[in-house]
């Protein structure tokens, strides 16, 4: 590779990982201009509308999220969100305590066993949980009996979902909270270096002594349990739950993570970030609504955003015109910048 | 390393051929042979304890299913084994490219056949160009390929399934030769072609190397974007002649066509030991492996289980394969 190409893809690196607040302020700002020409109002009833969906993929694109910062890709996350809004629905009737904290337990164990393969065996996620994907279809259609089951509790629903402070609800500040939670623990403990040094080099992380297969475990069984909650909360919320999800939760959540910093090759990112990415993509699906969009319009304008932003990560990107253009422009921009500061006497390389 | 598709070195004559010499008994207790041995005793019992799985609409239709999914895992297998990994979108390609098919079949048979198939080959085509020329994760990439597709193909049908001329004539695509579905003969076809392919050509062994180490391949000057290309259209072309067999069996085509074939054709693959990291694989062994999935399925529906049984005993066969091969790599290589 030439010395130009090699500055390319190290200045790229530099800058990897979108900037997820910037991310969420254009699409606020799409939200708020593009209705003004495309016809069509936003009022409080959509931001409220944002936080839903928020809550709804939030914690799939947290579990997600989390196990491609560890450079790993869990398959399974969003079927084990329909598994626990099936298991919440069928067995929370009497308790509503109790069919989540069900859901949330089979989502820890299969993340669990999930994990364990993984770290024992030194094996990618991606064998593993297209296996577990597959299972946990099958247990979900098997246990649905192919149809959607009906919650008789209307109640709790309504409840979890009344508007809170005009914008939030009782479910998604849960989700807000579960967000939170994580991400203090990343902060705060040493979980956050640890999770990023075992996605970031895992070799070198058991080398400088970090518990790598405790973190691959932990990071996985924390997935299913919030994505089984997640979808516990969501079953509550429509008083139902459907025997296969889709892809689309999946594609919604990987979306997520990478808008908000993570990258496909892991080491970077935070809850903090997939939080704005799923915000992010939240207002823009609520944009699509407000402007009276058709619905296949979501389908396509998500979809070519998530191969937009695998591009965009993809390691050898530089090699795009478009993307060799703007950092040639940077390296002049630089370049200048130390000109300039050798000509006024400050020191060079400061910017 | 060692290869599928590496020749036998020169040998005196009179020496029995290496092929045979290959099946040790050794080799045959590894757990990556075991276990989809193991699996397929398994299927041969559950089939000939099944009532009505050996009548002869039965086998038909098994073969049929077999020859739509086996299609697709041949191609699926050049995927996997020039190491990007799967496609997660192939049944959505299928289920546009029988649309494609219906749609032009106003311009007639095989102006229709030539415009599926080369729909096919387009649309992987470009995401093999993004993921070989740019790097991009083949997984993720194909998953947001096939939301697009999805948006794309109910933005053009508004929704609804397209259906053929009245003097449209493809009916002997849907029906039998000397008592077999003509799908079975494509499928054979596409089998040797592809197998061929990865055994006998240059490129095969190119995709092969490829796929074992992509730093090797760049360094030893392999075109190895190009590689990725091919790759992924060839799967896209046997989307394209699935689509167009389906599109001729069913009469119509909606996005419902899709089915399952995504997971079918990834299970088909992985459930026969293929190398989820690439380098080594076998159209010929997806193509059982495809067989296995439809016994699978004719299995579950004759006893009347859900299809949700079908899918979770798929899952743990997957895992089961997967885990056994992992282990059987580390044996070896803590020899």
């Amino acid at each position: 590779m030439s010395r130009i190409g090699k500055q390319m893809k190290r200045s790229l690196r530099a800058h990897h990982g979108a900037h997820p607040i910037v991310i969420l302020a254009v699409m606020v700002a799409s939200l708020l201009v593009l209705p003004l020409f495309l016809g069509g109002q936003v009022n409080g009833y959509g931001v409220y509308a944002i936080l839903q969906t928020f809550a709804d993929y939030g914690p799939i694109a947290l579990a997600v999220g989390m196990s491609m910062i560890i450079a790993e890709y869990d398959l399974s996350a969003a079927v084990v969100y329909g598994l626990g809004a099936l298991l919440a629905v069928k067995l929370g009737v009497h308790s509503v305590v109790l069919g989540a904290l069900i859901a949330v337990a089979v989502g820890l164990v299969g993340g669990l066993l999930q994990g364990a393969i993984m770290a024992r065996l030194s094996m990618s996620s991606v064998g593993v949980t297209l296996g577990g994907l597959l299972t946990y279809t099958g247990i979900t259609e098997i246990y649905s009996n192919n149809k959607t089951v009906p919650y008789p509790r209307f109640d709790v629903g309504l409840r979890l979902d009344a508007r809170v402070l005009s914008i939030f609800s009782i479910r998604s500040l849960i989700v807000i909270g579960i967000f939170g939670v994580v991400a203090a623990a990343m902060h705060f403990t040493r979980l956050g270096p640890e999770v990023r040094g075992v996605g970031g080099d895992r070799r070198s992380s058991l080398i400088a002594g970090v518990p790598v297969k405790r973190t691959l475990v932990g990071i996985m069984a924390l997935g299913g349990m919030v994505a089984a909650f997640g979808g516990a909360l969501d079953g509550y919320s429509v008083a139902s739950a459907v025997p296969n999800v889709g892809f689309e939760p999946l594609v919604f959540a990987t979306i997520a993570a990478v808008l908000g910093g993570v990258t496909l090759s892991g080491g970077r990112g935070g809850p903090v970030g997939i939080a704005c990415g799923a915000l992010s993509l939240a207002t823009l699906e609520e944009t699509l609504i407000v402007i009276n969009a058709p619905p296949y319009v979501s389908s396509v304008v998500t979809g070519i955003l998530l191969v937009l932003v695998t591009l965009a990560t993809a390691p050898e990107v530089w090699k795009l015109p478009i993307v060799r253009t703007l950092l040639r422009w940077r390296g002049m921009r630089a370049q200048a910048g130390a000109l300039r500061a050798q000509a006024i006497g400050e020191a060079p390389g400061k910017q | 390393m060692s290869l599928d598709t590496t020749s036998a070195p020169a040998r005196p004559s009179g020496e029995p051929a290496t092929v045979l010499a290959r099946f040790s008994l050794a080799s045959l207790l590894q757990p990556s042979t075991l276990f989809p041995a193991l699996i397929g005793i398994v299927l041969l019992i559950a089939a000939v304890t099944t009532t009505g799985f050996w009548s002869t609409t039965n086998i038909r239709s098994v073969l049929f299913g077999a020859a739509l999914v086996g299609i697709l895992a041949c191609g699926l297998t050049l995927i996997t084994v020039s190491g990007n990994v799967l496609s997660m979108s192939l049944g959505i390609t299928t289920a546009a490219c029988a649309i494609a098919f219906v749609y032009f079949l106003r311009l007639g048979t095989p102006a229709a056949i030539v415009i599926s198939l080369a729909l096919g080959a387009a649309i992987c085509g470009v995401q093999g160009l993004i993921a070989g020329v740019y790097g991009a994760n083949p997984i993720i990439l194909t998953i947001g390929a096939g939301v697009a597709q999805t948006g794309v193909v109910e933005w053009l049908t508004r929704g609804e399934s397209i259906t053929p001329p009245a003097h449209a004539s493809y009916s002997f695509m849907a029906g039998t030769v000397a008592g077999i579905p003509f799908a079975a003969y494509v499928f054979v076809v596409v089998a040797i072609v592809l197998e061929l392919l990865l055994r006998r050509t240059a490129l095969g062994r190119e995709m092969c190397l490829t796929g074992a180490n992509k730093q090797a391949a760049r360094a030893a000057a392999l075109p190895v974007a190009g590689i990725t290309i091919v790759a992924f259209a060839v799967a896209g072309l046997c989307a394209g002649a699935t689509g167009v067999l389906l599109g001729a069996t069913n009469e119509s085509a909606g996005l419902a066509l899709q089915a399952n074939y995504t997971f079918d054709a990834i299970t088909a693959v992985l459930i026969v030991g293929t190398v989820i990291t690439g380098g080594r694989g076998s159209a010929i062994r997806s193509a059982v492996g495809a067989i296995g999935i439809a016994v699978i399925a004719s299995v579950v529906q004759l006893r009347e289980y859900s299809f949700g049984v079908q899918v979770a005993v798929e899952g743990v066969f997957v895992l089961v394969i997967v885990i056994a091969a992992q282990i059987r790599r580390r044996s070896v290589a803590n020899r």
